[in-house]
């Protein structure tokens, strides 16, 4: 990973299966090009605050746009959420909760604690896929950040 | 005639009277004889003035000579009374006349006789000569001779009678007064005296004679009189005033009577008890009339209540002249009965012997009814008193401490005490149970007045002398009379059964309560535990799902033309099954949250959520030829949103298995069955096998081929669940390939 090159999206997620298909999905949309893959909650956390293993980074210098699951190890996406938003240094980066969890108690819970935007993925193939792509193309295309 | 004229007229009267006849008398004899003497003389005068005539005219005559005549008659002439005269010859023819002028029709036509005729005298007087008569002479004289004596009579007459009279008038009127002063002045003393009656009074006497005598005899009388009446009106007065008192008593006695009449009911018999006076007040309380009650005696209204003893008493006391007083009860004549308190009075003859009974009775049945009644009411309160489970003591008690008090077996019962032993001083202080003492007398310094008035009521124990403790809830209470007494009213009700029932509910509550609470722990782990277990699924079981299908997609995507045609084929099942799990998973998901959803009651207007439901399942009528027949839907209670579920899962189904039928009719009610609403969906469908229905209603159990009809079988599972939860039914009824209705009900649906 590059250290240098501007992060345009942190992609938090475990598992292997939906970050390969989550990748796919962006690099058929080419938007593969600056990811940060986080594996849990910790790391996310990690990248973001410019700590561990990023130490070197700049916290102001954050990602355009954070994919997060909310079932993680370490630490959890909500809590990873609510630190981000919770910071004025990154609270402006756009959060969409990409998850399995269809429970209106996730998603509340989300939305009270700032996220941007709450996907179910799919089960469906060609609905993931769509969406990890239509989302993508609208944080980071057409969604018009304030400067820093 | 003069009966009434005062006596000095009557005097007057008499005296004239008597006078006057005696001159008129007088008068007219005297007048009667110059009358008959003036009239004699007269005609003896004529007569001879006519026998001068004669004896001058024989001559004439004899030698008849009429101038002769003639001029002895014309000496006629010096008397103006002679009016006619004439001579006849002794034929008695007329031969010669006075005047000689005088009419023929003057004279008679014949000598008669001499007298008073037509108011004339005619004198015949024979011519003699010798004893010869030679003829006769006429003399007619008229009477004015005589009218002017009588008239001089009258006169004179009545000159001297009213001379007399007056001369008698004056006289009597002296004279009389003689006699008829003392007479009046008699008469204006009695007079006097009777318009007076005073007879002190004496008549004036004015001499000795037969007037004074009875002038002195009159005042005798008088003063006799006098005397007669002073003594009369002394015994008069005694006599009246005996008469006042007299009818002074005799009205007391009437109006005694009267007011004896007026209060009380009065009869009289005689000896033989006979009734001899009844009042109004005894007919109308016996309601027998007088004539009925009269003559009868008082067997008529006995009423067989006393004894014979008693009549027997009765009437040995009253024949013995005694006063006998008692109550009596009676028999009116409808069979009503009446009691009067009696006194019977005797009242006895000369010999002391009862002539006849006085009955005076006063009606008492109004206070022998309250007396009756206030036993009745004794015996009532008695019985309540005795028989009462509850234990009651009632004090009055008096300001200087003495009381008097009842008390009934049941408080006795409570506190384990005898009659005896109830009386004995401070017995009471003795059953208080030590942790009570302290407690009741706070209570009583509460809520006690400053005499001691007003109410506690605590519950309390009672130690029994064997030791025993007993609860009872007791009250006490205690105010002031209006005589000054105070009264006190103690209850004790045994609740020693209450109590131990009370220390067992409330050791099986706090069991009970424990129970629950264990038993919430463990559901809310359990809860927690499906909670955990549906999120797992949610998030879990779908990741590899996802893995199963994306994969085999992506294959399909990047190397499907390298693949052989089956191949692909079976890369398309994996995906459909994959996707076919996570259908069921989601269904399964929603199942699940039902049972863990709060429900949110409200009023649920029916008609409206029906309406909603069919425009979010509008997709599914597309290219459909459907009827809808939606009829009249209530308002009622429930859950909205899960309510809403029912009725798009109800009206997903009739739409999804009417499918085939054209047209396909689904039909949305309500109907009233027992006073329930009853709501149903019914379509004219495929329906189902009534043999299956038991199945219809379980999660995941589906009657249809998924080839038939799509769908994971938790439809109706959700809409039973949702139902359950709103404490309805939910039933259906179908027949294969006509139709099916789904029919539920909603709790507290129950009002029109």
């Amino acid at each position: 990973m590059n250290e240098t090159k501007e992060v345009e999206i942190l992609l938090v997620e475990d598992n292997q299966d939906d970050l390969h298909m989550t990748l796919r999905a962006l690099r058929k949309a080419n938007l593969a090009n600056h990811i940060q893959i986080a594996h849990d909650g910790a790391e996310a956390l990690d990248f973001i605050f410019a700590r561990g293993a990023h130490a070197g980074r700049k916290v102001e210098n954050g990602p355009k746009l954070i994919l997060l699951d909310l079932k993680l190890p370490k630490i959890d996406g909500l809590e990873v959420l609510q630190r981000v938003k919770g910071d004025p240094r990154t609270k402006t980066i756009p959060v969409v909760i990409l998850t399995s969890s269809k429970e209106q108690k996730d998603v509340i819970e989300s939305y009270k604690l700032g996220t941007n935007s709450y996907i179910v993925k799919p089960v469906n193939f060609e609905g993931f896929a769509a969406a990890v792509q239509d989302l993508g193309m609208y944080w980071l295309l057409l969604n018009l950040p304030p400067n820093h | 005639m003069f009966r009434n004229t005062p006596i000095r007229q009557k005097l007057m009267a008499v005296s004239l009277l008597t006078s006057g006849v005696v001159l008129l008398l007088t008068c007219a004899a005297f007048v009667t004889y110059e009358i008959v003497t003036l009239r004699t003389g007269m005609i003896q005068g004529y007569t001879t003035r006519a026998q001068i005539i004669a004896a001058n005219s024989t001559a004439a005559l004899a030698f008849q000579n009429e101038s002769d005549a003639a001029s002895v008659l014309a000496a006629l002439k010096m008397d103006k009374r002679i009016m006619v005269a004439g001579i006849y010859d002794n034929q008695g023819k007329f031969f010669a006349k006075f005047p000689a002028t005088a009419a023929p029709g003057l004279f008679p036509a014949r000598p008669g006789k001499s007298g008073y005729r037509n108011g004339h005298l005619e004198i015949f007087c024979p011519v003699i000569e010798g004893d010869r008569m030679l003829g006769t002479v006429f003399l007619q004289s008229d009477l004015s001779a005589l009218t002017s004596r009588y008239r001089a009579y009258a006169w004179l007459s009545a000159f001297i009678v009213t001379c007399s009279i007056l001369v008698a008038y004056l006289l009597s009127r002296t004279l009389q007064k003689q006699i008829s002063q003392p007479i009046l002045a008699l008469a204006e003393t009695a007079k006097a005296i009777s318009e007076r009656r005073d007879y002190s009074v004496r008549a004036r006497k004015f001499g000795a004679d037969e007037l004074g005598l009875l002038t002195d005899a009159f005042n005798q009388m008088l003063a006799d009189i006098g005397e007669q009446e002073h003594a009369l009106r002394e015994e008069n007065t005694e006599r009246k005033q005996a008469e006042d008192r007299l009818k002074a008593s005799l009205k007391e006695v009437n109006d005694l009577k009267a007011a004896l009449d007026e209060h009380a009911i009065v009869a009289i018999t005689d000896a033989q008890g006979k009734i001899t006076y009844v009042n109004d007040k005894f007919c109308a309380i016996s309601k027998y009339s007088r004539a009925e009650l009269l003559g009868q005696d008082h067997r008529l209204i006995n009423s067989g209540h006393h004894s014979k003893k008693f009549i027997r008493d009765l009437w040995t006391t009253i024949a013995r002249g005694q006063v006998w007083h008692g109550e009596i009860k009676n028999r009116a004549k409808d069979g009503s009965f009446y009691w009067v308190d009696t006194t019977i009075v005797p009242f006895l003859n000369d010999d002391g012997k009862p002539r006849q009974y006085v009955a005076i009775r006063a009606d008492i049945t109004g206070r022998k009814r309250a007396q009756e009644e206030a036993a009745r009411e004794q015996a009532r309160f008695r019985l309540i008193f005795e028989s009462t489970p509850v234990g009651i003591a009632y004090a009055i008690v008096q300001p200087d401490g003495q009381y008097q008090r009842i008390i009934n077996d049941a408080h006795l019962r409570i506190c384990g005490l005898t009659r005896e032993q109830d009386k004995s001083p401070g017995i009471y202080q003795r059953l208080v149970h030590p942790e009570d003492a302290l407690r009741q007398q706070k209570l009583a310094d509460e809520l006690l007045g400053p005499d001691r008035t007003g109410k506690i009521s605590l519950e309390k124990r009672f130690v029994k002398l064997d030791g025993e403790v007993v609860w009872v809830a007791f009250t006490f209470q205690r105010r002031k009379c209006a005589d000054g007494n105070y009264e006190e009213l103690t209850t004790v009700v045994d609740i020693n059964d209450l109590k131990n029932a009370e220390a067992e509910i409330r050791q099986l509550n706090a069991e009970l309560e424990q129970r629950v609470a264990r038993r919430t722990v463990e559901l809310e782990a359990a809860n927690k535990e499906l909670e955990a277990f549906s999120y797992s699924v949610s998030h879990d079981l779908r990741a590899p799902l996802r893995a199963v299908n994306g994969f085999a997609g992506i294959v399909l995507d990047d190397f499907g033309p390298l693949l052989p045609d089956a191949g692909r084929n079976y890369l398309e099942r994996i995906r459909n099954g994959g996707q076919r799990m996570g259908e069921l998973i989601d269904d399964l998901l929603a199942f699940s949250r039902l049972s863990r959803l709060a429900m949110n009651r409200q009023p649920v207007n029916s008609m409206r959520i029906v309406q909603e439901s069919l425009d979010e399942l509008k997709p599914l009528l597309e290219d459909r030829q459907i009827e809808l027949r939606i009829g009249e839907l209530p308002t009622c209670q429930g859950d909205p949103l899960l309510l809403k579920q029912v009725w798009i899962n109800l009206l997903s189904n009739a739409i999804k298995y009417s499918r085939d039928r054209a047209p396909a009719i689904v039909e949305v009610g309500c109907t009233r069955d027992d006073g329930e609403n009853v709501y149903f969906v019914r379509d004219n469908g495929v329906g189902f096998d009534m043999q299956y229905v038991g199945k219809l209603f379980g999660v995941f159990q589906r009657l249809h081929r998924a080839d038939e009809f799509e769908g994971t079988g938790v439809g109706l599972a959700i809409v039973q669940r949702i139902i359950h939860r709103h404490g309805g039914r939910v039933w259906a009824e179908a027949q294969l390939n006509h139709g099916a209705t789904f029919y539920f009900t909603i709790e507290g649906e129950n009002q029109p």
